[in-house]
């Protein structure tokens, strides 16, 4: 198995995905030390920008591992309008592309909760780091509970802390 | 403070035991080294619950000081060891 999360990223950026970095990659580069095997994003959700993710990994062989018959990522006209999460594996490893985050909201809502980060190939956005832990606590999952730890300790450290 | 504290200047040594150059002495050095992690005493509340859920704060403080790229490249690392560890699928077709 294979995970390029980078070069993931550097696609979507490429091909000027409107996006951003949720998830367990985002709790990385905000300093968490807990490692992650897929990327998950939030996308905006239009035609347009499906055509732009479709492009971007369509020499990766993307599938929606979520369907039994692993079938191919390819849009037609009522995909692009319909679909609300793409869930992929690609030859360079899984990403997951959300319509909305809970706790947070729409793509619009994540946007406006979104601070840029610099990586090597560009600039990208990312939940704040108050928005994440944000996010974390509404889904109250178990799994996401040594995160949380983490990052309440990062936003202690870096006094962000919430009044 | 705890015995599971300590002042971030505080090395820990006994300075009954510590040669005159201030490096300890080696007993006291193997005690040192034998101690287990410790929470700074001036950690946030945040912090120090983060350190009693189990969590390495050392590996925290270090990721605090790379840049947002360093992390992800470090994190890729990390995957990279991780998945390569991993056992392959046996397969099914012994070729017989």
């Amino acid at each position: 198995m294979i995970q390029e999360t980078e070069t993931l990223l550097q696609r979507l950026h490429t091909r000027e995905v409107e996006f951003v970095i949720i998830g367990g990659i985002c709790n990385v580069l905000h300093g968490v030390t807990l490692v992650t095997q897929d990327v998950d994003v939030c996308c905006r959700f239009t035609p347009e920008n499906l055509r732009r993710i479709e492009a971007a990994l369509k020499d990766l062989h993307p599938l929606h591992r979520q369907t039994p018959k692993k079938l191919p990522f390819v849009l037609d006209d009522r995909l692009a309008r319909e679909l609300r999460n793409i869930y992929l594996r690609t030859d360079l490893g899984v990403i997951d592309c959300l319509s909305q985050v809970a706790g947070i909201g729409d793509y619009d809502a994540v946007l406006a909760a979104s601070v840029t980060v610099a990586l090597a190939f560009g600039t990208c956005r990312m939940l704040s780091l108050e928005a994440l832990i944000r996010s974390k606590e509404s889904l109250g999952r178990e799994q996401d509970l040594l995160a949380l730890r983490q990052l309440r300790a990062i936003q202690e450290r870096l006094g962000q802390n919430p009044p | 403070m705890s015995d599971r504290e300590h002042s971030p200047n505080d090395q820990g040594f006994a300075s009954a035991g510590a040669s005159r150059d201030g490096a300890p002495a080696e007993g006291d050095l193997v005690d040192l080294l034998n101690q287990p992690p410790v929470c700074a005493s001036d950690a946030g509340p945040a912090w120090k619950a983060a350190f009693a859920a189990g969590v390495d704060m050392s590996l925290v403080e270090d990721a605090l000081k790379m840049t947002p790229q360093v992390r992800l490249r470090e994190h890729q690392r990390s995957l990279d060891q991780i998945l390569a560890l991993r056992p392959t699928r046996p397969s099914h077709d012994s070729g017989n």
